[in-house]
């Protein structure tokens, strides 16, 4: 549905008539021209560009079968996977805003409970956020559950039902005790340079899987704490950076996507700009270059994208469509749990339609003090949401190929701010996953006794996504972009693939 | 055993980073094997040398080889840290950290430090295991016997070769002693251009015949002049960013036609509208916000002083390398006796703090460091064009820049001063501009000051004496003219207390500030830093580094001493704008060439390195360069040598060798260009008249300004910015994308701005035409800059017809309301026709 700049920057080129970029293949140009000429059109090209960094416009699709787009789903069956077989086509990722305390919710430190209010026995860390006291014992109970038997406490009581299908990452550790850095190495691997997003990497890896809809969209996200940088696309072609949905409850809105006039009226100026078009470049006295039809053709077919994408897109929208039941399996009932349900299912729908990655954004788990109170309450509008989505997607068999993942930008420290707040912790936190390709019901990795320093099997931020490309089928050390002089990559030198994760 | 040692040391040359995964299995095997028939060795003490050698060989070598060649041998693709493990010698000279073992000392030795992951943790992939920890300690403790020599090849210091590296063009002083020798050589590569009768303006310029050349060479013939309206709207958007009105138009094809061109380039350059337009272009370059965005997204509330200093510079046209060195160093150039002209001196050094900072970075010396290296990555790709950020964790690996030089440059960024504390969430630097009218006021206002303040203590007096006399008091205090702590004072008396403190605290608070611009000054400490080993601040090299630029820009252009209260700035500034400089010229030219052709002569506009690309035209660049500084270094005198060639006049509606030069690298026709961001949305405006052309600063909101005014939030950009790919506020952007998306579309459908534009432009036509062939010749013209074509005008009037029936006819459907009142009806006719006009690819294409 995008035209952009390949890696390769041709394509790119040719549209932008000369404007831009390393020309870095010339090889296949002219063929390229030539199979223009045969009559593939503007779109299933543009299509087929957005899709393939690497295989860039070597990508073998037959553009002379067929140059009508294919509408929305049906565009799918491109080979997924860039490297090798991809366990996992979508990507569904709940981010919980603030730091979610791991020692309170999936991570049980019985010794919290014994050495309360007794100082940490081994070193806090040389770079702290802020200082804390002694050591503070979760506010919650934590029970096991399932015939995985992980604990969970009190605060997660419905996700808890469904640990058996979950797998738990309990020694991640990142290297910024700032929700800013953080957020940015959780989102783009960098909290020092400016990179593009995982979204915008997979987006440039894999491509959009539904034409009419757009292959990264983060609904309800922060502005604060890098902001746009989150889901920006950085280096890579614009084309690549999320799609922000603004609100993501009853208000959701992508800016420009409501039509002005009625659809009969856009039809009639679509037509209208489509001759003023054709007859400036047609001109009987007027020489028209091939590159300059393809052009033309490639825009008109983007504001006939656009034209279908209002409706498409809209449609994805409208969650009143959904059963009562699913409903309220979400806890859409008016009540705590109804705005972020409406955004969970909201991400179902839209990664049900083909959108890659999906991103959606609960705030703010930043407790330095009134833990109890603000975990408890923010939980409450979660826990419920997020089980129903779980639920739903397995009902619906999305887990086939589809991964859901949760987690923070950091942990809280078990060490207490006051005395009842805790600081960020980057040293140890707890994140989870489901869907194909992993262990179901496992734990893997563990911090120490008090949940400070991820201590055992430890899984660096880059780990993580060196894994989660890979379940994608991607190679993150050959998923490259050049710029500035140098390839770059969602793990910058580091990452590796947590293998014992997978089944 | 001894046969297996020996077979070892064979293959051990052959052993380096790409050897075969199964060699190293198979070592694997082997150390397995000859560790166990070796041990248990701990208990020897006095061993012969034969037997030193044998363990040397059998417990230290196969680890060696196995988990530290891949980065400390000469076969390292990349050796780390300098440091060389293959050799007796390379182990006791060390690396950047000092030597890796002192023999006979193993808590002393740097490589048993690592290796039990104390200072540093090698190997990176995990720690040894116990066993092999004690072999080493004991293999030091014993005098680390190693019989390894040193290749005579000699350490691998640089991945570029120097030579290579010193003749490579970009690198090559534009103007020194052979500078008749190198014009002799450009003018080789220039022709007498053609003339043809079809041309308007004559005669073609220097510049054509280096282009021409080209062409004669491939048997190519160009491409004859665009269309006058073509080219004026060219002009218009390339020069000021807004399209022609229909006056200007009207007064172009009014001219005599020999002289209307340059006459319009005339009044374009002389517009203050041109400062806008190549602010822009240069804002690009320097990651201009007014927002730091990165962790904590805190408004640059005086960002936009830098933004109008920069729009003010090009409309004097100053000196380009005065415009240089100001950014670099105003603070520290001459100050002139104008208050004034000292405060844009200071202005102008905002180029150092306008980048993303991570403020809540709590390692504050991290953040120090990353703030130079956001420093040198934006100095070194806008003003030298090369990527001198790779610089930071190891060599550059393809240009010959070293981490030294990395080093040399981040001293002097480390002796600025770019932050003005290490607050919790630190504060970038802000300087006051004084100036005499405002110490001015400040006197006076300190005058009232100091007067409040005399009638609170007098007030004090009073009433102290007045509790003395009504016996509250025992005595006066010993200071009678401040306030005692719960005093027996009358609540009259607290009343009057409070109101006389309250006016002193008002008029304390408004004293007037002096006005304030993002700005640097030099350090209170001058620093030469050490290497950073791998880029880690926590982990400094031995020797430090003095500071400077990157030997290999120094041949021929020597960088001047820096004194011991110097920063360096001031030198970096002088360095840089030496017309023997190489890069800085040349950069600058090709970037202007590539705002007015859309594609550069060095393809690579911010990358002039090794691996940066062949300029397609070198002699023109290098002509073009030299000239240009002859010529005062007059950005307006290059746009205009520019727009009078007849390569820019050409037209883009050619397409005869897109089959054998698809990319026009020849310039064989002008390129047709997609209008950025900015002068979309301004030319929307000035389509429907709305546009407000004030300049200065915020407080000018009178209403909608040219974009260049539009606030930039880094970490929540408008949508408009990035659904036209100005994405990333936050780094150099070299050359803005070009992409064709559906969001652009959606943008057109029904974004406000679009439908109001329209519906403005709509009801003026409606009020001044007289029928709809007016209202057609009109929309096109003010839309597109020309008039339609008789197939153009047949088919709108259809059109109109067509959406009158529709809408003003229940023909149209339920969807829309019918429309009954004619003069609306007419309205929202011409509004969809306008609409579509902004829609059409022409719009935004400028030929």
């Amino acid at each position: 549905m995008l035209i952009g700049r390949s890696s390769s920057g041709l394509l790119h080129r040719i549209l932008a008539e000369g404007s831009v970029a390393d020309m870095a293949v010339d090889v296949s140009r002219r063929s390229w021209m030539r199979s223009i000429s045969r009559g593939l059109s503007g779109v299933a090209l543009a299509d087929l560009m957005a899709r393939s960094p690497t295989q860039g416009w070597g990508y073998a699709g037959d553009p002379t079968q067929d140059g009508e787009l294919k509408s929305g789903s049906e565009a799918r069956g491109f080979r997924d996977g860039l490297h090798f077989p991809a366990k996992v086509k979508r990507v569904v990722f709940v981010f919980m805003h603030g730091g979610p305390s791991h020692v309170d919710t999936f991570d049980y430190k019985p010794e919290l409970i014994r050495l309360h209010g007794q100082p940490l026995p081994i070193p806090k860390p040389r770079i702290q956020f802020a200082q804390t006291g002694n050591l503070l014992k979760s506010p919650w109970e934590f029970k096991q559950y399932g015939e995985s038997g992980a604990w969970v406490s009190d605060l997660f009581p419905n996700v808890a039902k469904h640990v058996d299908r979950l797998t738990f990452i309990k020694s991640l550790h990142g290297s910024n005790e700032a929700h800013g850095g953080a957020l940015l190495k959780i989102h783009t691997g960098s909290d020092t340079f400016v990179r593009p997003s995982m979204g915008a990497w997979i987006s440039y890896g894999l491509g959009t899987e539904n034409a009419n809809l757009p292959s990264f969209v983060t609904i309800n996200p922060t502005l604060g704490h890098g902001g746009v940088r989150n889901f920006g696309s950085a280096f890579l072609p614009p084309i690549h950076q999320g799609t922000r949905i603004a609100g993501g409850g009853k208000d959701a809105k992508i800016e420009n996507l409501v039509p002005k006039r009625s659809s009969r009226m856009q039809r009639l100026q679509l037509d209208w700009m489509r001759d003023i078009d054709n007859l400036h470049y047609d001109g009987e006295s007027r020489s028209l270059d091939g590159i300059l039809d393809v052009a033309v053709k490639a825009r008109e077919e983007s504001f006939e994208l656009a034209y279908r994408m209002q409706s498409e897109a809209l449609d994805r929208f409208r969650i009143d469509d959904e059963t009562a039941e699913t409903q309220a399996l979400y806890g859409i009932d008016g009540g705590p749990t109804d705005g972020f349900g409406r955004q969970c299912l909201l991400a179902r729908r839209l990664s049900e339609s083909g959108v890659r990655f999906v991103q959606v954004s609960h705030a703010y788990w930043d407790q330095h003090a009134e833990l109890r109170e603000k975990h408890g309450e923010l939980a409450g509008q979660v826990d419920k949401p997020i089980a129903g989505l779980i639920e739903d997607m397995q009902r619906r068999g999305l887990f086939a190929d589809t991964l859901l993942i949760w987690g923070g930008e950091f942990g809280r420290t078990p060490t207490a701010q006051g005395d009842n707040g805790r600081d960020h912790n980057p040293h140890a936190f707890t994140w989870w996953m489901c869907g194909p390709g992993i262990k179901p019901g496992f734990s893997y990795g563990a911090s120490d006794d008090f949940g400070f320093y991820a201590e055992q099997d430890k899984v660096h931020v880059h780990d993580l996504h060196a894994t989660l490309l890979h379940l994608l089928g991607i190679d993150h050390e050959r998923l490259t972009y050049r710029y500035g002089g140098r390839d770059f990559r969602l793990t910058d030198v580091h990452g590796r693939v947590v293998k014992e994760l997978f089944v | 055993m001894g046969n297996l040692c020996s077979s070892i040391i064979v293959n051990e040359r052959g052993l380096g980073y790409s050897a075969s995964p199964w060699f190293g299995l198979v070592w694997r095997g082997l150390s397995v094997f000859l560790g166990c028939s070796t041990a248990p060795a701990q208990d020897v003490v006095d061993r012969s040398p034969s037997e030193q050698v044998a363990f040397f060989e059998s417990r230290i070598r196969p680890v060696l080889i196995e988990h530290c060649y891949e980065c400390h041998s000469l076969d390292s693709k990349i050796i780390q840290a300098n440091l060389l493990l293959d050799s007796k010698n390379g182990m006791l000279r060390g690396g950047d950290s000092g030597p890796a073992l002192v023999p006979g000392q193993a808590d002393e030795s740097m490589l048993l430090k690592a290796l039990r992951y104390e200072d540093s943790q090698m190997p990176p992939k995990g720690k040894l295991s116990d066993e092999i920890l004690r072999d080493f300690e004991k293999w030091i403790s014993e005098g680390a016997v190693d019989p390894r020599e040193e290749s005579k090849a000699g350490p691998k210091k640089a991945w570029v070769d120097p030579l290579v590296a010193k003749e490579h063009w970009a690198f090559q002083s534009l103007v020194g002693l052979d500078s008749e020798l190198h014009r002799a050589s450009l003018s080789s590569a220039l022709i007498e251009a053609g003339n043809s009768d079809r041309w308007s303006v004559e005669p073609s310029t220097r510049i054509d015949g280096f282009i021409d050349a080209q062409h004669q060479r491939r048997g190519m013939v160009a491409s004859g002049e665009a269309e006058p309206l073509v080219l004026l709207r060219r002009l218009s958007f390339d020069l000021t960013g807004l399209p022609p009105t229909p006056q200007e138009i009207d007064l172009y094809l009014a001219d005599p036609v020999d002289q209307r061109y340059s006459r319009a380039v005339d009044r374009l350059l002389a517009s203050p509208q041109y400062g806008v337009r190549w602010a822009r272009h240069w804002l690009d370059t320097v990651r201009y916000a007014n927002s730091n965005g990165a962790d904590e997204n805190h408004e640059m509330p005086n960002a936009w002083r830098y933004r109008d200093w920069v729009i003010d510079a090009l409309n004097e046209d100053k000196r380009f390398d005065d415009f240089i060195k100001e950014q670099i160093a105003g603070d520290l150039l001459p100050a002139p006796d104008d208050e004034l002209a000292r405060n844009r001196l200071i202005t102008a050094t905002g180029f150092w703090v306008l980048g993303p900072k991570m403020l809540a970075e709590q390692d504050k010396a991290k953040m120090q460091i990353d703030i130079v290296d956001e420093q040198i990555d934006t100095f070194s790709r806008t003003m030298l064009g090369v990527t001198l950020s790779c610089a930071r964790c190891h060599d550059h690996k393809f240009d010959p820049f070293t981490q030294q030089d990395y080093f040399s440059l981040a001293g002097i960024l480390m002796s600025t001063r770019t932050m003005a504390d290490q607050a919790f969430v630190s504060n970038w630097m802000e300087r006051p501009l004084v100036t005499k009218a405002r110490e001015q006021e400040r006197t006076v206002h300190q005058v009232k000051i100091d007067g409040a303040s005399q009638k609170v203590q007098q007030l004090f007096q009073r009433l102290h004496q007045e509790l003395v006399e009504q016996g509250k008091l025992p005595a006066l205090p010993e200071n009678p003219s401040v306030l005692i702590k719960d005093g027996p004072y009358s609540d009259e008396m607290k009343k009057e207390i409070e109101a006389a403190q309250k006016e002193l605290e008002t008029l304390q608070k408004g004293m007037p500030e002096f006005d304030k611009a993002m700005a640097v000054e030099e350090a209170k400490e001058m620093v030469d830093l050490p290497v950073h080993l791998r880029g880690n601040h926590l982990k400094p090299g031995v020797e430090k580094i003095a500071r400077g630029v990157p030997k290999v820009l120094t041949n021929g252009l020597p960088f001047p001493e820096i004194a011991s209260n110097q920063s360096g700035r001031l030198q970096l500034a002088t360095w840089l704008t030496d017309a023997r400089h190489p890069l800085l010229a040349r950069v600058m030219v090709n970037r202007v060439w590539m705002w007015h052709f859309g594609q550069p002569l060095v393809a690579s506009p911010s990358n002039f390195g090794l691996k940066g690309e062949q300029p397609s035209h070198p002699e023109l660049l290098d002509d073009l360069a030299m000239r240009w500084i002859e010529q005062g270094w007059s950005l307006k005198w290059l746009h205009r040598e520019i727009v009078l060639s007849r390569a820019y006049r050409r037209t883009s509606r050619d397409a005869r060798y897109d089959e054998t030069d698809p990319e026009n690298r020849w310039l064989w026709r002008q390129n047709s260009k997609r209008l950025e961001m900015e002068p979309i949305r301004d030319s929307l405006l000035a389509c429907s008249s709305r546009l407000d052309l004030h300049f200065g600063p915020p407080q000018a909101k009178e209403g909608p300004r040219r974009s260049v005014y539009l606030n930039i939030n880094r970490a929540a950009l408008e949508d408009i910015f990035s659904v036209f790919d100005y994405v990333d506020p936050a780094s150099h952007i070299e050359q803005r994308s070009v992409t064709t998306v559906p969001s652009q579309a959606l943008f057109f459908l029904n974004n406000a701005i679009v439908t109001s534009s329209a519906e403005t432009l709509a009801s003026a036509l409606a009020k001044d035409s007289q029928d709809d062939r007016e209202v057609i010749e009109k929309g096109y013209r003010i839309v597109v800059g020309r008039g339609p074509t008789p197939k153009e005008v047949e088919r709108a009037t259809q059109f109109f017809k067509m959406v009158t029936e529709i809408l003003g006819d229940s023909v149209g459907g339920a969807e829309s309301a019918v429309i009954t009142d004619p003069s609306l009806l007419r309205n929202e006719v011409i509004g969809v026709f306008v609409h579509g006009l902004f829609s059409a690819r022409e719009f935004i294409w400028i030929e």
